[in-house]
């Protein structure tokens, strides 16, 4: 899902709950006690979540108040977690960019996200490529995923466009020193 | 979606693919290219390729370039590894 799907549904999601709380609103000597119950019902409906998996990823973060910015950045983290899966399920694309996670949930920091292209498999072990930190430090050129990294998923458009915006900044630092180099020859 | 070249609201740093005659934008007869800046009514592309192999760097935009489209997620990503790999 990429970012721009991703912000339709968070959208499609708050105007789902606004609408129950405005139906709620309209009712004469209604009064909302508890803003967790609206979303609660309205999230799960709409993600069909059991709700086990709602109070484990979802409750504990939602806002107690009717602050609807709060309840999209946690809808957004949810769809993000969500969509990363185990290693050993994943079906890679050689030459793709993929996100690796030492956790499935998002309360893993994305700081702490491994980006890298998928270039086989070796003995088990998941190669990957110009594996990188959020930040853009390069880890390695190519080898084995570091241990502990056991969920991944594909790179979305957005992380790609600032995978090549680093490789671009790479490339004008190369040139740079090579043209350093010319000089003091 | 495919536009107009003129007058087209470029991003820094996006890569577009550009069409001579073509409004489809094909990507295999297309140049590909990274948007820089707009210098004299001309578009300048920081990197540009046509075939994924061979880029040239601060190239202006030929003039007989008519449609202009963004790159898809698929272009974007095998225009960036290839570029890691031939530039």
């Amino acid at each position: 899902m990429d970012r721009i799907m991703q912000e339709k549904v968070c959208s499609l999601v708050l105007a789902k709950i606004l609408q129950e709380l405005s139906a709620y609103y309209c009712q004469p000597g209604n009064r909302v006690y508890s803003y967790k119950r609206f979303y609660e019902s309205t999230i799960r409906s709409l993600f069909n979540i059991s709700y086990r998996t709602y109070m484990r990823d979802i409750r504990k973060k939602l806002p107690e108040t009717n602050s609807l910015n709060l309840v999209h950045d946690v809808i957004e983290q949810y769809m993000v977690s969500r969509v990363f899966q185990r290693i050993d399920r994943f079906h890679f694309k050689r030459d793709e960019l993929y996100v690796f996670s030492e956790m499935r949930t998002n309360d893993y920091p994305p700081s702490m996200w491994l980006y890298g292209r998928y270039y086989g498999t070796q003995s088990g072990a998941v190669v990957v490529g110009d594996l990188s930190r959020a930040d853009g430090i390069i880890l390695q050129q190519e080898g084995p995923l570091p241990v502990g990294y056991v969920y991944v998923r594909l790179a979305s458009r957005q992380e790609l466009a600032d995978f090549m915006e680093r490789q671009r900044n790479l490339s004008r630092t190369r040139v740079r020193a090579v043209e350093d180099m010319v000089l003091m020859e | 979606m495919t536009m107009r070249v003129e007058g087209y609201d470029f991003k820094v740093g996006e890569l577009y693919l550009f069409s001579s005659d073509s409004p489809e934008c094909l990507a295999e007869k297309c140049l590909w290219g990274i948007y820089d800046t707009t210098e004299r009514g001309r578009v300048k592309l920081e990197v540009a390729t046509r075939d994924l192999r061979m880029f040239t760097v601060n190239q202006l935009l030929d003039r007989g370039y008519h449609f202009v489209r963004p790159s898809t997620r698929e272009e974007l990503r095998d225009f960036c590894f290839n570029y890691g790999f031939f530039a």
